[in-house]
């Protein structure tokens, strides 16, 4: 069923739906987006693995989460909460996340690696304290695991390359190499329009009045000092410094609310998508170092809306030129 | 000079663009591997049933991860601007332990309303989950427990600090 063929095919299959989510593209940056995913989820983000230790056994297991749900229908809640089942599940993870890392069965590992973490960060999540930044990230790898993030920038591109050049290798050019980067982006816009709505809704106009900031980081601060005395000194003198300053909290306050409300637009709006960018690296790291709530995983996720075919051009301007970046005349779809 | 900010500029929103995007990236001297009909309908069927899941979130409370509201600091405050913290200590063996929300399993905010508020405004049966839950979660016998409530404000531009003690005795169950 799968087929090469010209552009004058594609440019058949016209519409902005197919532009959006299946435009002609390299798997370069996709690739590169597997990399730094699964990179970092090996190194930083996936379940510690003396947390999960710590947690098996103990009360208070309330198995509301609907993966540890579904697990729970195979294999009884004993077994599920236990060394012997959880250990392999991390085990696995970590080697099949180091696996998708190089590029080596590159997509079965992203799966399990999907899986195996997204297994363990809910049973974590079963006891009563439930956090937010790994679910989308989890997601990602997990679509990564379904698209051809395999194609370029790993061991099975090498192993291919020389006998299907046209279908592997960072030049092949596909036309399913840009959804996952597209959901990411939209379930972020999603999770910003939530935290809006949240806001709005609970909070409503007073949640503007920088007043509500001033709390929020009296309550960080306070907790900095009594319960995370070794947190960054940067951190606490930014949360004592910001804090006081009323006026600035109250713009801050607004421009969070309208960031998180109108993301979406950087979705869909190309000119508009590096300013939306750039408040959004402003905005995670101020909330994690003034008010100790880190989106790490989330400022990776940025990654899926940089022009990694332009960062590759840099690097090598010739072939760029020749291949990739034509004049408007030859447009696609 | 205006026309070489405009370029820079240019050359910047070109930094995240978006394949299918832009007017000028085409790829007219290479084969295009065309998504066949079946993956094009089974990727369409994944990202939208990850974006409808995400969606729903919107009308439910519970966190039914990965897709879950986000419903982070959403309320609003009025002045004063004030912060009570309550930090608990267990006694035993003659010494005191600090507890840590998170090393009992919970975030602050609910380590506060379930054991830390109770305890402190002397609800009945509040010293029984509390001493449950040290003792299976971090294997302290205690035989008293201390809660200091700080009340933390911002008064001019200061941070003024203001705090409570309440102690709390185990009592040991009776021999019969």
């Amino acid at each position: 069923m799968s087929s090469e063929t010209t552009i004058n095919t594609v440019n058949g299959e016209s519409g902005y739906w197919q532009r959006f989510w299946f435009p002609p593209s390299t798997t370069f940056g996709l690739s590169v987006c597997r990399i730094l995913a699964s990179l970092t989820m090996v190194l930083f983000f996936l379940p510690n693995w003396d947390k999960q230790l710590w947690v098996i056994g103990r009360e208070g297991f309330e198995g509301t989460q609907a993966l540890v749900d579904f697990v729970l229908i195979f294999i009884p809640e004993e077994t599920f909460r236990s060394e012997t089942f959880l250990r392999p599940i991390y085990l696995a993870a970590l080697i099949a996340g180091w696996f998708a890392v190089v590029g080596l069965f590159t997509r079965p590992a992203l799966f399990v690696l999907a899986v195996g973490s997204g297994i363990l960060q809910a049973h974590e999540y079963s006891y009563g304290r439930v956090s937010h930044p790994e679910g989308i990230f989890i997601v990602f790898l997990l679509a990564l695991s379904f698209s051809p993030s395999n194609r370029c920038l790993s061991i099975d591109s090498l192993m291919r390359r020389s006998s299907k050049p046209s279908q592997w290798g960072p030049d092949a050019v596909r036309t399913d190499a840009v959804w996952p980067l597209r959901l990411v982006q939209l379930l972020l816009a999603l999770a910003y329009l939530s935290a809006a709505v949240a806001k709005l809704v609970v909070g409503g106009i007073t949640w503007m009045n920088g007043y509500t900031l001033q709390t929020v980081m009296l309550r960080t601060y306070a907790n900095y000092e009594i319960r995370d005395p070794a947190h960054l000194e940067f951190g606490k003198a930014l949360c004592a410094w910001l804090m006081k300053q009323y006026e600035l909290l109250v713009l801050l306050s607004v421009a969070t609310i309208v960031w998180e409300a109108l993301f979406i637009v950087a979705v869909f709006s190309k000119r508009l998508r590096p300013w939306f960018l750039i408040g959004g690296v402003c905005l995670h790291t101020s909330i994690w170092l003034a008010q100790n709530a880190p989106f790490h995983e989330w400022m990776v996720l940025y990654a899926t809306f940089l022009n990694w075919e332009l960062i590759r051009a840099w690097f090598r301007p010739n072939r760029f030129e020749s291949a990739v970046v034509q004049p408007a005349k030859s447009v696609l779809l | 000079m205006i026309q070489a900010i405009n370029q820079l500029l240019k050359r910047f929103e070109q930094l995240f663009e978006m394949p299918g995007e832009s007017d000028g990236t085409s790829y007219p001297d290479r084969p295009i591997r065309v998504t066949p009909p079946w993956a094009k309908w089974g990727a369409t069927a994944f990202f939208m049933a990850c974006l409808v899941l995400q969606f729903a979130t919107f009308g439910h409370k519970a966190l039914t991860w990965p897709f879950m509201r986000y419903p982070m600091f959403n309320a609003a405050f009025e002045p004063p601007v004030q912060h009570r913290v309550f930090i608990v200590y267990a006694q035993h063996d003659g010494g005191e332990t600090h507890i840590v929300p998170e090393e009992v399993g919970r975030h602050f905010w609910q380590f506060d309303d379930e054991f830390a508020k109770p305890l402190f405004y002397e609800e009945p049966g509040s010293l029984g989950p509390l001493q449950a839950r040290i003792g299976d979660w971090l294997g302290l016998d205690a035989t008293g427990f201390r809660v200091e409530r700080q009340t933390w404000q911002l008064i001019d531009g200061e941070i003024v600090v203001e705090s409570e003690d309440k102690a709390f005795v185990v009592e040991a169950p009776d021999v019969e």
